[in-house]
């Protein structure tokens, strides 16, 4: 262990930090191959371009800030902890009026209502998000902090995703059934649609900002450490990062960025302002779990099964970017299936950067299971309720989809379920 | 005196709630070393720590992705 001097600044950062300095050099070969990569799909295969960029920058986002969705749902049961509940807020309201910004820019489209994330709304939104918030509780982290974790080197996150992938297999080979008993039957409830859109606009942000005020309070009480009104509401404030002073992390500008974790609110606004950039570029906001369901497609092919007319892929068609021949469907082909090891590859990046790769093995053999059965419950009700934390709930709430807030509700209360089996089976005192 | 959590291996949040609950047996003053190999942690942890109870909070990194983060009961 070596403690090192507060004042260190960029190069004598780096040589002072050997493992830092060694990481480095791994990410910058893998940065390398990845502008390579970009180049070649940007001249060859265009329409893999925007989700491989993308990916990447989500996924290093998400390790810079430690982003998680299912601490923001999970923290306010198991340790009363609203931080990044109220940064997951300040990142739907950003959006929110990003994503209106964007519906206002292209006059007569109804762009949202096209293009946005729009579903049905149903129990079955209900009953997948209750599934997702379990499992994603048990399993250490939601689809996008699996993708995260997978970066970072955890074993156990690359445990949830055969569960994950198991899941999403299940979900789709069942959404026939699902489809016609229930989803057919759903209303889509685009509240712009039924309140107009300067009420559906101002419900929405007043909403967030109740909720951003209330979860403060949750936390702190009226008279907390931070339950100034000036503190509450202060943008200066929520940005800054309350990482505290550690020998080692050094000052200036290389550590600031790359090596000290920035705080929630940055990460949730930069991922905010990600997924209008996304929704502009690729045409549909983001989303993870249409990406790993076709890659589960992609390998149960390879044993034998023949997934091409399940429904969810026969109603694929409606998944722009995607080509769908009559006969034979190309899972490979689906831009989106590498979205998804994009963000694991820019998390790995970050962590490199970070110096603070390593291969994290699991405490005990119990985790084994609960990954794998929280990756199963993910992967299925995130099926059956049509999207993950992205893109039912992200994603669904700026598009001004009802669905999204019924997912938002039902995945806090499976997660408050999932906190009492967490507690119950997987804290060893 | 000084007491010590080894949560390397354990994802979120069971660091903070072995931490947590060591802490409300400690008196004021005394510390709490709790070493995690879960990068959120850090963050977490002291976050949690830090503006929720008032304790002073550090953070060494003893390794790669290895993190020993020092808690003082207020």
């Amino acid at each position: 262990m070596s403690i090192i001097p507060e004042k260190n600044t960029g190069l004598s950062f780096l040589i002072k930090n050997k493992s830092v300095f060694r990481q480095r050099q791994y990410a910058l070969i893998i940065i390398f191959l990845n502008v390579v990569l970009l180049f070649l799909l940007s001249h060859y295969a265009t329409r893999f371009f925007y989700p491989w960029l993308f990916g990447l920058l989500f996924g290093f986002v998400l390790q810079r800030s430690r982003f998680c969705f299912a601490a923001a749902f999970r923290d306010i049961f198991l340790i009363k902890n609203t931080i990044l509940t109220r940064a997951v807020i300040v990142a739907l309201i950003v959006s929110s009026l990003g994503f209106l910004l964007l519906e206002i820019l292209n006059p007569g489209v109804e762009l949202l209502f096209t293009f946005g994330k729009i579903q049905p709304v149903g129990l079955f939104t209900a009953s997948g998000a209750f599934l997702f918030g379990i499992g994603m509780v048990i399993a250490g982290g939601c689809a996008s902090g699996m993708l995260m974790r997978m970066g970072e080197g955890y074993m156990m996150q690359w445990v949830v995703m055969p569960g994950f992938l198991l899941g999403s297999a299940m979900g789709a080979w069942h959404l026939d059934w699902w489809y016609e008993l229930f989803i057919s039957r759903a209303p889509v409830v685009f509240i712009p649609h039924l309140l107009g859109w300067p009420l559906a606009v101002l419900l929405q942000i007043s909403l967030l900002l109740a909720l951003f005020i209330l979860a403060g309070v949750y936390q702190n009480g009226w008279k907390g450490p931070a339950s100034g009104w000036t503190k509450r509401i202060n943008p200066l404030y929520l940005l800054q990062s309350h990482f505290p002073k550690s020998p080692g992390t050094g000052q200036g500008l290389y550590p600031l960025l790359f090596k000290k974790p920035w705080s929630y609110v940055t990460g949730g606004v930069l991922l905010a302002l990600l997924n209008i950039f996304y929704f502009v570029a690729w045409g549909s906001p983001w989303g993870i779990t249409d990406g790993i369901t076709f890659f589960a497609a992609w390998m149960i092919e390879f044993i034998g099964f023949n997934p091409d007319k399940w429904f969810y892929f026969q109603g694929a068609t409606r998944i722009e970017g995607c080509c769908l021949p009559a006969t034979r469907i190309n899972y490979w082909a689906f831009p989106l299936v590498y979205h998804f090891m994009a963000i694991i590859t820019g998390a790995l990046i970050a962590s490199l950067l970070a110096g603070e790769f390593r291969l994290r093995k699991m405490r005990s053999p119990k985790f084994v299971f609960a990954a794998l059965i929280g990756g199963l419950l993910m992967g299925y009700g995130a099926r059956l309720s049509l999207g993950c934390n992205i893109g039912a709930f992200f994603s669904a709430i700026p598009s001004f989809s009802l669905h999204g807030w019924i997912f938002g509700v039902s995945v806090l209360a499976g997660s408050y379920l999932g906190g009492k089996i967490l507690l119950r089976f997987l804290v060893g005192w | 005196m000084e007491h010590f959590i080894d949560a390397l291996g354990e994802m979120c949040p069971i660091p903070i709630i072995k931490a947590e609950k060591r802490l409300k047996k400690l008196k004021p003053g005394e510390k709490l070393i709790l070493e995690t190999d879960h990068s959120c942690s850090i963050q977490s942890v002291t976050g949690h720590f830090e503006k929720k109870y008032g304790y002073a909070c550090s953070i060494v990194e003893v390794e790669e992705g290895i993190w020993q983060i020092e808690i003082i009961k207020k």
